[in-house]
């Protein structure tokens, strides 16, 4: 009897030692959807959501990394992946908000089924050596409508402002639209550069590389994807962005980004990541990958 | 086994099988980014520690961050975000190399400072508006447009000499910008500078500390023409009837009185069109198949069965003749180690490769003729492939793809351009496949390889672990 008990106490122990080896991931999320890698969903989004999709990828299917990567090669940014979920090579989207000529080419994205899953904000950025800390949103429209032309009108330096604008089909530019220009024309900047085999020459360029340039990007890319030891987020009407004032909506440039799946013909797989991502569990997810989840 | 154990002990056996078969998710293979089980892998760096000394540990490469189109994000060797600077250096590829200091990052302040990029050492800071500037091996040159002012500084920012470029009525040179050769050996400095119809040359001399910058150079009178080049002490100008040629083929060398000393050689190669001033050796045709190289002491040092001219660095080794680095053997070609050419001699036991002053002995068969080797192995090719072991001689690898051989590890490629996926496979010091991919790769310095993966490119260890890894668009 002693030699039976000691031999199921055994077994039960190196059961117990097998098993304390689970997904991490299944323990914390238990109504996470459990999906085998062959079956995952064919993804496409915005790359400032390629770490959220490459953490859920891993965790919903128990990849690797690099196969959690291989899922992603296909992420084609954000106006292209709209498309791509509308027509069907794509199943599941994390994106944020499309552009202007994406909804009115998409039929106002006919057909696509998308909820928040969370929030970013629109931020600028500089050189830390530009003593200027803090713009007003009316500052920053003026700056890139060409009416403010020096720092020194904002409280810099007797500089010219050197402004510079993203592509329009990046996120980036669409949030900029939306959230500060509107329809507005951002005029292109003519600068001089020196270029050390041809001399002096003019070029027309959408950034400039020097001190006195202002650009934008979303937050969690740009704090994430960037050190900021020689670059700064600007503060805007105030209020510095970071993830407590996006959070509480106090950084007012906010904007949330989504999960999109097809109306109709959307992969049960696609809708069961898609509706545990806006669930409690899976906006704690979200949460935990560094994002500001869109119910904070 | 199941006949002797008792049922109850069977069931329970069954049970916490059963248990720990469920405990697990299956996690499917698929392939394209299978990578084989591997050992441990011991911390591989981008570059030895003490290979730079930058900003933080150390800087290896940089990679355009893609906020503004020139975030330039440094890296240390150990693949960590040492830095940001925003920057006017040339575009060039991701994780291109730091290797010359060119970047200049203009201040809020009006400043163009200067980074050495070997050693992201600050080492000037000048006006930036004023003039104009390029940097060759450790010096910088400086143009002012409103003096002339000519200015030599070494790399760490220190003023070597100045001049004044000035044109003969004493006015200010034109602001063109100035093309800078710095010889090696003798180091001459030569700027050359045309604006219209006016050229204007600036010669340095390190040993006399002399800078010359004039329209009228000192060249000797007796010199039929301004010369092309300088060969050591020796001016080259272009052979009498090759004047108007646009690619003359034909030079001569001239002493300082204006002797011909040495006539109708050939620089060998593109040697002479590279950098005019740079060229260490010239050769002189001596028979109808024959070519008589000469160094820059106008010495004979071989002969070639034609005018290219082999370098190994600044030396010429000529096939066929002996060499006392190579241990008094002849030169019998030579062979890529590492990434750099170097000589090879034919030894009793296989062959002799000279690298930084040592022979190093290679087993190979007869008739084999090497082409790479490392540490390792050595390749070779006689219709296929072959990578043989260095000490034993023996065959490890015989293929028909591409073949890069790095420290450890060697990298065949087949590249179908369109057709289908390209096809990488990395072996391992143990000749294992280490990693392999259908997507882009190439080798990166002595150990690692540039490579994608999903949306990432980096770079990454022989088994495809990431050292450093970035999205190569922004958002």
């Amino acid at each position: 009897m002693m030699k039976r008990n000691r031999l199921i106490t055994g077994v039960i122990f190196l059961c117990v030692l097998l098993t304390s080896h689970v997904n991490a991931a299944a323990e914390k999320y238990p109504n996470m959807p459990r999906i085998a890698y062959e079956e995952y969903p064919e993804v496409d989004g915005s790359l400032a959501c390629v770490p959220l999709m490459e953490a859920l990828v891993k965790a919903v299917t128990g990849c690797t990394d690099a196969q959690a990567e291989e899922s992603l090669a296909r992420f084609s940014n954000t106006n292209p992946s709209y498309e791509r979920l509308q027509n069907g090579e794509a199943d599941l989207i994390l994106v944020y908000e499309a552009s202007k000529e994406t909804k009115e080419k998409l039929n106002g994205l006919e057909g696509l089924d998308l909820q928040p899953v969370g929030l970013d904000a629109l931020v600028f950025i500089t050189n830390s050596s530009n003593y200027v800390e803090n713009l007003t949103k009316e500052q920053i429209h003026d700056i890139y409508t060409g009416k403010i032309r020096y720092w020194s009108e904002v409280g810099g330096y007797r500089e010219p402002v050197k402004a510079f604008q993203r592509r329009e089909n990046s996120g980036s530019q669409t949030l900029m639209r939306l959230l500060l220009m509107g329809d507005e024309e951002i005029p292109e900047k003519q600068m001089t550069v020196i270029s050390e085999m041809e001399g002096l020459i003019d070029a027309v360029m959408e950034y400039d590389n020097s001190a006195n340039a202002i650009g934008y990007s979303v937050y969690y890319y740009a704090s994430s994807m960037y050190h900021q030891d020689r670059l700064k987020f600007l503060a805007v009407d105030g209020v510095a962005p970071d993830r407590e004032t996006i959070a509480s909506g106090e950084y007012s440039l906010t904007h949330p980004f989504y999960c999109g799946v097809r109306e109709e013909g959307a992969s049960e797989n696609a809708r069961a990541l898609r509706d545990w991502l806006i669930s409690e569990e899976g906006q704690a997810f979200v949460k935990e990958c560094g994002y500001v989840a869109a119910n904070e | 086994m199941w006949q002797r154990m008792s049922k109850d002990r069977a069931r329970l056996f069954t049970m916490c099988l059963a248990a720990v078969l469920l405990a697990f998710p299956a996690a499917g293979m698929t392939s394209g980014a299978e990578t084989p089980e591997q050992p441990d892998s011991p911390a591989v760096k981008i570059c030895a520690e003490d290979e730079y000394v930058g900003l933080r540990t150390g800087l290896y490469s940089w990679v355009y961050g893609t906020m503004v189109d020139d975030i330039v994000m440094l890296y240390d060797c150990d693949g960590n975000q040492a830095g940001t600077i925003m920057d006017s250096y040339e575009a060039g590829e991701f994780f291109s190399r730091v290797k010359k200091g060119r970047i200049c990052e203009n201040t809020q302040s009006g400043q163009a400072v200067f980074y050495d990029t070997d050693s992201m050492h600050q080492f000037l800071s000048l006006d930036r508006n004023s003039f104009t500037w390029d940097l060759y091996t450790d010096k910088l040159l400086t143009y002012e447009y409103a003096t002339a002012e000519v200015c030599l500084y070494d790399r760490n920012g220190g003023l070597l000499v100045k001049a004044t470029a000035a044109l003969p009525d004493g006015s200010p040179f034109p602001p063109v910008h100035p093309s800078l050769m710095l010889l090696k050996g003798d180091g001459f400095l030569d700027m050359r500078v045309s604006s219209g119809d006016v050229s204007f040359a600036a010669i340095y001399y390190p040993e006399e500390d002399r800078l010359i910058c004039s329209s009228d150079p000192e060249f000797p009178d007796s010199l039929r023409e301004e010369p092309r080049a300088v060969f050591g002490r020796y001016y080259v100008t272009v052979h009498p009837g090759e004047e108007d040629s646009e690619a003359p083929d034909r030079f001569d060398i001239t002493d300082a009185d204006g002797n011909c000393v040495l006539s109708k050689v050939s620089p060998g190669g593109n040697r002479f069109l590279d950098g005019l001033w740079g060229t260490a050796y010239v050769a002189k045709q001596t028979g109808p198949e024959e070519w008589t190289v000469f160094n820059r002491d106008l010495k004979a040092c071989g002969t070639i069965p034609s005018a290219e001219i082999p370098y190994v660095g600044d030396t010429a080794y000529i096939e066929g003749f002996s060499y006392e680095e190579l241990g008094g053997g002849t030169c019998d070609g030579t062979v890529t180690y590492l990434g750099q050419e170097v000589p090879y001699t034919r030894t009793e036991d296989g062959i002799g490769v000279l690298y930084e002053g040592a022979l190093i002995p290679v087993t190979v068969t007869e008739n084999l003729y090497p082409e790479q080797i490392n540490d390792r192995w050595i390749l070779a090719r006689d219709g296929k492939t072959k990578i043989y072991d260095r000490k034993t001689g023996e065959l490890l690898l015989e293929t028909d793809a591409g073949v890069s051989m790095q420290k450890d590890s060697i990298l065949l490629h087949r590249d179908f351009s369109g057709e289908k996926n390209n096809e990488n496979v990395i072996y391992d010091e143990n000749m294992q496949i280490a990693y392999h991919t259908e997507r882009w790769m190439v080798p990166c310095g002595p150990e690692a390889y540039y490579m994608e993966r999903g949306p990432y490119i980096g770079i990454a260890d022989k088994y495809g672990n990431w050292l450093l890894r970035v999205l190569p668009e922004a958002e």
